[in-house]
């Protein structure tokens, strides 16, 4: 085999494993990381798996709303909130597929990459 | 050894073919808006800036329709028209006017199963609002027998006429498809190669992501999951109609936000919730309350009957039952759970 070939196929080689490793990266919802929204801006990137002791976290809204999310290993709620409708609240723990919204104070809980799977769902 | 190195050549340029798709430029924004809906929104394109500019081009359009359409704000130029004196025409906007007016005529269609004339009532009951409670009686009586007849359309000098003081026009069943359907529309004239929104639960998706049509969940019963995926590309809309969207609990009885002009009660049906695919976000927003309020078997035919249509039935025994072409649309249902 003549040498320039056998170069080739190295950089070739390298070019496909590189391709494959972006492939599997991309493809990988990293479904134990949350993100939560207040007013359309992220505040918070929190990692569930890391978790070791349940903790509480208040979110204040620019209207002077509270709600306090419970955090435990590998999953998220809304414990309490003072906003009228108590949506978030009654959603009980974060699922894959759909974010908890408290419209009233503007919160958006979610998972990262939680899009991948569905691009919007209808309800 | 030459064949050896086509096959890896051949292989390589798939792997680029997809990692191109990731290369494509994504734009996501969540807005609030004053119509206490949340508008969600994803756009690629291969051009960032333009999906920017065409986010901010849909965003001023959809706040410039909520001045036109909102209940809540009392100067939007609809709760202007309900205030006008009973019996006088009033000059509207082309777009206020051409969204009555379709609404009517799925009034008419469905037989009064949607009615938009039930703004008094829908505010009597006031579900959805810290003040929701269960009229008396003679509040209920007071109502009884209006109709959407008792709204006429002018369709050559763009005049609507309430021809009774206790008809109120409500578009919560037609506004946000309006709404979506104007997205569209900037979307075809952007650089945007593929988007969607969501507009308070109404989805519209546009072209596709990397050639690959979009994957949009359908609600299930109680709206925190899906009862399966239905694939998109070009100009689609999903619009679902459920009693889990508003409503109150009085005395261990759900009172759902979807009213019958007949009872002024909520409907009752069998439907727990339905979701309306299409193309056409305003005829499938009427199309779901009617077809909610008309229960499964009537809904069904209603649906089958009005084109460019396909409806997913969640029923309250929790069966998921379709229009006979929703399978053009990949249906593919998952059990209920996420």
């Amino acid at each position: 085999m003549k040498k320039s070939a056998v170069v080739t196929l190295i950089i070739l080689g390298v070019l496909i494993a590189s391709s494959i490793a972006a492939i599997i990266a991309s493809g990988v919802p990293s479904s134990q990381t949350v993100l939560v929204f207040s007013d359309g801006k992220c505040i918070k990137r929190l990692d569930l798996s890391l978790v070791t002791e349940p903790y509480e976290l208040q979110v204040k809204s620019a209207d002077g709303g509270t709600n306090t999310l419970l955090i435990e290993n590998g999953r998220i709620c809304v414990k309490s909130a003072d906003c009228p409708d108590k949506t978030c609240v009654n959603s009980g723990w974060l699922n894959g597929s759909l974010p908890i919204i408290c419209i009233p104070h503007r919160l958006e809980i979610r998972f990262e990459g939680s899009g991948d799977s569905m691009d919007g769902v209808s309800r | 050894m030459k064949y050896l190195f086509s096959v890896f050549f051949a292989v390589n340029l798939i792997f680029f073919a997809f990692s191109s798709c990731s290369g494509e430029k994504k734009l996501s924004k969540t807005k609030y808006d004053s119509m206490n809906t949340v508008v969600t929104a994803t756009l690629y394109g291969s051009d960032y800036a333009e999906l920017e500019r065409a986010y901010d081009e849909c965003a001023k359009k959809i706040d410039e329709l909520e001045a036109v359409f909102s209940a809540t704000d009392e100067n939007s130029e609809l709760s202007l028209l309900n205030k006008s004196e009973t019996s006088c025409p009033v000059k509207v906007s082309d777009e206020l006017f051409f969204v009555i007016k379709t609404a009517v005529d799925y009034c008419k269609g469905s037989n009064g199963a949607l009615d938009i004339s039930l703004g008094r009532l829908s505010r009597l009951w006031g579900i959805g609002t810290q003040n929701a409670r269960i009229p008396s009686k003679s509040e209920l009586d007071e109502l009884m027998g209006v109709s959407y007849e008792m709204i006429e359309l002018d369709e050559k000098n763009k005049t609507v006429t309430l021809t009774d003081k206790r008809a109120s026009i409500d578009l919560g069943a037609a506004a946000k498809g309006y709404i979506c359907d104007e997205i569209v529309k900037i979307l075809e004239k952007s650089g945007v190669s593929g988007a969607v929104f969501s507009v308070g639960g109404n989805i519209i998706a546009y072209g596709s992501k990397g050639n690959a049509p979009f994957t949009i969940g359908i609600s299930d019963a109680n709206g925190q999951g899906t009862v399966g995926t239905v694939k998109a590309s070009g100009v689609f809309t999903a619009v679902t109609s459920g009693g889990y969207q508003r409503y109150f609990i009085e005395n261990e009885t759900h009172y759902h936000h979807i009213l019958s002009a007949d009872t002024l009660y909520p409907v009752k049906s069998d439907i727990a919730s339905v979701s309306i695919i299409g193309k056409n976000s305003l005829g499938a927003d009427c199309i779901s309350t009617a077809a909610f309020a008309l229960g499964f078997e009537r809904a069904k035919a209603f649906v089958e009957a009005q084109e460019g249509y396909e409806a997913i039935f969640v029923l309250e025994s929790g069966e998921v039952r379709t229009t006979s072409g929703a399978r053009l649309y990949d249906f593919s249902e998952n059990g209920g759970a996420n």
